[in-house]
């Protein structure tokens, strides 16, 4: 039989294609994406070649974003720090889902009392700033890649726990479901079909605030010294390197500060499209 | 005197999209004479709530066209300015809507909001005597505990007594006109009958005229005197309650006087 | 309104005792000794620093000790700064970051309550669009950025204000704009969106139908609503001063105790790291504990509903 109706998903993604403001985020990350891998199929240098005679040289044809205080190009440094972003987004993205769903739904489904002891227990965590905890681990961990992602992760992967476990609550004690179950269903079948569907906007709503939430406290980190050391290269790094030139060399702070911007401008954008779309998810008061 | 207290006439209201014109009331018109209940049936969505809040300009002017004209006693709504239509709004004419849970302010007081459109009329008014005239209200409207009430909020209450207080609400600056839009609608039949009741006495005590907007024709037939249907944003049809109930003409009326025996019939 | 009063002080109190063990068990985790780094000292010598603080006995008693001095008040000393408390250090500096984190608070407030309203009154209007462009960009740009635009601006370029440093208002100007930023731009999409929700709101129809001034309608209907979720947000808020503070302070050099947080990560001065940590959370959890109590207060549907349970 075919589909008279669109599935949701369908008419939620066709009502987001109208938006022009979610559509400007996802170009803005699509030509993030092609920055990054162009610059990196193309760009004659890396990351870490240092060019002693080309110290801290503005922009030119050579270096299309000009070079460091150790001659390195800036621009294959900030596609590499675009590429270390959108590792640590991908990271989030991770641990949100396995931690954050996975506990969100056990909480949401298990019984009464179970839940809402384990959401009182994950909320003692959640009530402790983050970023204290996360400079804290950063401290002791070291630098370097996985600890920074552990550090910002380990306390931020609640908020998607309640957030998906608010919505599952909300959607168990809906009509439809009741009528579902009336007519025989089993419960799984009520899970993947009916409760699952209905959360992934709330889903992806979050990750547009914990990914750039993410990426902001790398460059905090990384901003404050704790984060991922040279020779690689972060934003975070590179605009607390640049911070110190400023006033001689800008371009050294503008180009990771703009790109930094940008993609938290461009995931900004893309929440508030999928909130115009997905207008019967359950109004949160984030703004 | 046999002039009529609202004059509806040629009445068209359109919503304004960034591509055109919907038309969404065409060539409405009914009057409504002193003391007199007039009901306004029509199926849900046929644009009977447009009309009442037509006639206070309570549409935003960005989305809603309204051309025509609505004589208040004579004075027509629709060329009034802002200043003078918000005199008219509460103490000449007073609004009732459908849903006694969301039409009450969930964060203030019964008494601030039953009597701040009492304030409005008589500003000089010590708070002593506003608070009387808040509870005679109340208790003319057969709440118990009136007292009490004027200290609660709205979601410590029962939808019978906050439709009460909506009643209260709309009817404290003494107007001439009552627009009940779907008034029983949201609450049981015991509460309905009651509320009814308390129209039919509003209406010999203060003179009031009613315009009482349901999709029910029980309600129509318990309470009006003369009755207009609209389907689609048009009057199909006008008259007395007897004219319409035993002796439709429009099609659509008798559709509709059908369905209603069909489900008595079904009950039985 | 009891049982919720005390129910979040329960709260408040757990979370503080696992945070204090928190805090203890990191501690702990450090690789090393405070006295490891210094030069060569024979084995007793070494052995009597540590019995001086304490650091010789069992970890159970280690922790116990630890409880009982935070408990007392007592946050440490700092190991670089041989004979600074900690408790000293923010009796000194934190009155300075306060000044700046109340003056950002006051500007961020007063300014998202203004540019909110005027949004949600002519909504997709020419000067929504705008507002709404400057507070996306107040939400995307990081602040550091913002602080060094602000810099190179205001005072390398056009000699208006002073670059850095404390001292007279013209110092606070810079500090406390950067430091607003975000928080304006997220309370303006707030309320916002929250005064766009209750406007359409039966209840405002009602209160239109009465016949009152619209001046009235908003200030007495339409804001109270529109308002009460944003006292919510005000405890996530104090966290983004408070992490605002530290760049702000680095940034522009301003004597505050965030100054001395992120030198202290710097330098690995641990005892002190861990004590100041201790004090903001304790900052943070306290005023989140109070915007809670006071929400209790103010939204009648919550403090009816516990008196009824």
């Amino acid at each position: 039989m075919q589909r008279i109706v669109p599935r949701l998903h369908r008419t939620a993604w066709q009502k987001f294609q109208q938006q022009p403001m979610g559509m400007c985020g996802i170009y803005l990350l699509v030509a993030l994406a092609l920055f990054v891998s162009l610059s990196g199929f193309f760009s004659p240098f890396r990351y870490d070649e240092i060019h002693l005679i080309a110290k801290n040289h503005p922009p030119s044809l050579r270096f299309w974003f000009g070079t460091d205080d150790l001659g390195r190009d800036v621009l294959i440094r900030t596609s590499y720090g675009a590429y270390i972003s959108l590792c640590i987004a991908l990271a989030t993205v991770i641990i949100d889902l396995i931690l954050g769903f996975l506990i969100g739904s056990l909480a949401a489904l298990s019984g009464k009392k179970t839940g809402e002891c384990l959401m009182r227990f994950l909320d003692i965590f959640y009530s402790i700033p983050t970023l204290l905890i996360a400079i804290l681990l950063s401290v002791i961990l070291g630098s370097g890649f996985f600890s920074i992602v552990l550090a910002i992760n380990l306390i931020s992967w609640i908020t998607m726990a309640r957030i998906v476990r608010g919505q599952l609550l909300l959607l168990k004690e809906m009509d439809f479901v009741m009528a579902s179950r009336s007519l025989g269903a089993s419960s799984s079948r009520i899970l993947f079909t009916h409760l699952l569907p209905n959360t992934w906007g709330p889903i992806m709503l979050t990750l547009t605030m914990t990914i750039p939430s993410a990426i902001f406290s790398e460059a905090f980190l990384s901003f404050l010294g704790l984060g991922i050391q040279a020779p690689m290269a972060s934003w975070g790094t590179m605009a607390h390197e640049g911070l110190a030139a400023f006033q001689y060399y800008p371009w050294r702070l503008f180009f990771p500060a703009a790109f930094i911007s940008i993609t938290m401008l461009a995931f900004y954008l893309i929440g508030e499209g999928l909130k115009k779309s997905f207008n019967n998810a359950p109004a949160m008061n984030l703004p | 005197m046999n002039e009529s207290l609202l004059n509806v006439d040629r009445l068209n209201l359109f919503l304004t999209t960034t591509s055109s014109q919907i038309p969404l009331l065409q060539g409405v018109n009914f009057k409504i004479n002193q003391g007199e209940i007039l009901g306004l049936v029509g199926e849900s969505g046929c644009g009977k709530s447009l009309t009442a809040q037509s006639v206070l300009r309570l549409l935003n002017p960005r989305y809603f066209k309204i051309t025509g004209t609505i004589k208040f006693k004579g004075e027509d709504l629709l060329l009034l300015s802002e200043r003078s239509l918000r005199q008219v709004r509460g103490s000449a004419i007073g609004l009732m809507s459908q849903d006694p849970s969301s039409a009450l302010n969930p964060t203030l007081k019964i008494r601030t909001q039953l009597l701040e459109g009492f304030l409005k009329v008589n500003p000089g008014s010590s708070h002593k005597d506003a608070n009387k005239v808040g509870i005679e209200w109340l208790d003319r409207m057969h709440i118990p505990n009136s007292l009490l009430r004027m200290q609660q909020y709205p979601h410590e209450l029962s939808g019978g007594t906050k439709q009460r207080i909506a009643l209260a609400m709309a009817l404290i600056c003494r107007p001439s006109l009552l627009l009940a839009d779907e008034p029983t609608t949201a609450l049981d039949v015991t509460v309905q009958a009651e509320i009814l009741l308390l129209f039919k006495e509003l209406v010999k005590e203060y003179a009031l005229s009613i315009l009482l907007i349901t999709h029910d024709l029980g309600v129509v037939a318990n309470c009006c005197d003369r009755v207009i249907v609209m389907r689609a944003g048009q009057i199909v049809e006008t008259g007395t309650v007897d004219e319409i109930f035993f002796k439709p003409r429009h099609p659509y009326t008798q559709t509709l006087l059908q369905a209603k025996q069909n489900s008595i019939q079904y009950a039985k | 309104m009891l049982v919720y009063f005390f129910k979040k002080i329960l709260f408040l109190l757990s979370s503080l005792f696992l945070l204090m063990t928190l805090t203890f068990i990191l501690m702990k985790a450090m690789p090393g000794d405070p006295f490891s780094q210094e030069q060569a000292m024979s084995r007793q010598e070494h052995h009597s620093l540590l019995k001086q603080h304490g650091l010789n006995l069992s970890y159970l008693e280690q922790y116990k000790n630890y409880l009982y001095s935070t408990l007392k008040g007592d946050l440490g000393n700092s190991l670089i700064y041989q004979n600074r408390t900690v408790n000293r250090l923010i009796r000194e500096t934190f009155p300075t970051s306060a000044y700046l984190g109340l003056q950002a608070l006051t500007l961020a407030l007063s300014l998202s309550l203004f540019l909110g309203l005027l949004c949600a009154l002519k909504p997709d209007s020419p000067i929504d669009y705008l507002i709404q462009i400057v507070m996306a960009l107040g939400i995307s740009i990081p602040g550091f950025i913002l602080a060094t635009i602000l810099q190179y601006l205001f005072s390398i370029k056009w000699h208006l204000l002073p670059i850095a440093r404390w001292g007279t208002f013209s110092h606070t100007i810079l500090p406390c704009l950067t430091l607003a930023a975000l928080p304006t731009a997220f309370m303006t999409r707030l309320i916002r969106n929250n005064l766009l929700e209750v406007l359409q709101m039966d209840y405002i129809k009602t209160a239109k139908a009465k016949g009152l001034h619209p001046l009235v309608l908003l200030l007495r209907h339409a804001l109270r609503n529109a308002l009460l979720p944003v006292l919510t947000y005000l405890g996530p808020l104090a966290s983004v001063l408070l992490i605002g503070s530290f760049i702000v302070e680095n940034i522009y050099s301003i004597p505050g105790l965030g100054q001395w947080y992120v030198n202290s990560v710097t330098n690995r001065d641990y005892p002190l790291i861990m004590g100041l940590t201790l004090f903001y959370s304790l900052l943070l959890m306290s005023l989140n504990f109070i915007v809670d109590i006071a929400y209790g207060f103010l939204d009648p549907r919550i403090r009816i509903f516990s008196e009824e349970e």
